[in-house]
């Protein structure tokens, strides 16, 4: 059994051609179930707890990254595996996952190849992907040592899944994360003069996470969790092992 | 091109273009950039790359490897090690420890075995375990003999 949950955005006249087309195409691929459409009287908690009632097993979110992250922090940890139908801007998190276009999607969700991912838990919340600073006043505490981004360094952050691809990849199902720094982009001028160790070096640091602390060294610094929403410094960092299972297509952007 | 790929599988041709920091960084599990500052008491299980700073004390099981950019000030320990940078402090290797031309060491170190590069200095004492107490042992032995 499929519930499929539209989010509030996707009532727009602007996307009722492409929901009639992915209606359509989930009879065609018979996986049609029962549809939410989000609104202010519709809780989503409410949902879900029907879904645990009723035993339901799929839970499709059909809008973008916020309606995705909305409905993942209301089920990990539970017995329900999701799926995400992209409608909207933006979709890093279905992009990552493999999932191109709305009509891929239904293709994705029918063929039903299941993963289980690890979770980051912040302050009480989930995320997904990542999360990333450009502040150089922050300091990863590991409690049996710390790490300070020295002047030379351009922004860092905790890897879940790296949709970038560059320089590390993550692996979202071996219980690790990765806490990376990233240098700034030295001029050619100053790539002359570099010690040859650091030639071939990318200068990228990395360090295995399990569960961390984001301080400050003196005023309190916005930290961008999965590039949708903010939180500010402190921040305890843990991760959750395999916590959320979810549908994946082939070309997603990790093993 | 394609006899290339004709002959090798897929990952492995992506190798053959992979830089050498990413072929060095394969098996690693963690990297202390020049653009950092680690302090306390770092311990790890896996392979370590240090190019920045360190203060406090450093421990592996597995292989660590000092750069030329590296800052250590703290105690090291480790199952083999290249040290090519500067270090402040103690080294203390189970197996090799491989100190290259560039390399600055203040303190004392203790290991297997050792490789010194022409150019390197080094500061402190030097422990080896094992080879002087056979050797005396087989000095006595060889007296021992020659009495007889």
């Amino acid at each position: 059994m499929y519930y499929y949950i539209y989010d509030i955005f996707t009532a727009s006249k602007k996307y009722q051609n492409q929901l009639l087309k992915i209606e359509g195409l989930l009879t065609e691929f018979g996986i049609a179930g029962k549809n939410f459409k989000l609104n202010v009287l519709k809780n989503l908690d409410d949902i879900i707890d029907q879904a645990l009632a009723n035993e339901v097993t799929n839970i499709i979110a059909i809008g973008n990254d916020q309606t995705m992250s909305k409905i993942a922090n209301l089920i990990v940890g539970k017995n329900i595996v999701m799926g995400i139908i992209p409608v909207g801007e933006p979709n890093i998190l279905a992009s990552a996952f493999g999932i191109k276009s709305a009509e891929e999607a239904v293709a994705i969700v029918s063929a039903r190849n299941v993963l289980k991912l690890d979770v980051g838990k912040i302050n009480g919340e989930y995320f997904i992907l990542s999360i990333e600073s450009n502040d150089g006043n922050a300091v990863f505490d590991f409690k049996d040592y710390n790490i300070k981004a020295l002047p030379s360094n351009k922004a860092m952050g905790v890897y879940n899944i790296n949709i970038n691809k560059d320089e590390f990849q993550s692996d979202p199902g071996d219980g690790i994360m990765e806490a990376v720094f990233k240098p700034k982009k030295l001029s050619w001028f100053a790539r002359l003069f570099r010690k040859n160790s650091l030639k071939e070096s990318s200068g990228v640091s990395i360090f295995p996470v399990k569960k961390m602390t984001i301080q400050h060294k003196k005023k309190p610094i916005n930290i961008s969790i999965d590039r949708q929403r903010v939180l500010k410094t402190p921040l305890e960092i843990e991760v959750l092992p395999k916590k959320l299972t979810m549908i994946v297509g082939k070309r997603r952007v990790f093993k | 091109m394609a006899m290339i790929i004709n002959i090798w599988p897929l990952n492995e041709v992506g190798m053959l273009f992979k830089s050498e920091r990413q072929k060095n960084i394969e098996g690693v599990d963690t990297i202390i950039g020049p653009t950092v500052s680690v302090e306390g008491n770092f311990k790890g299980d896996g392979n370590i790359i240090v190019e920045g700073e360190v203060k406090g004390n450093l421990k592996t099981k597995g292989y660590l490897k000092a750069t030329e950019s590296s800052n250590i000030i703290a105690n090291i320990t480790a199952g083999s090690a290249e040290i090519a940078g500067q270090l402040i402090g103690n080294a203390k290797i189970k197996e090799n420890l491989d100190i290259k031309e560039s390399a600055l060491i203040q303190g004392d170190i203790e290991t297997g075995m050792i490789t010194v590069a022409y150019g390197a200095v080094i500061n402190g004492n030097l422990k080896m375990k094992g080879g002087a107490v056979e050797k005396a042992s087989e000095v006595i032995g060889e007296a021992g003999e020659e009495k007889k």
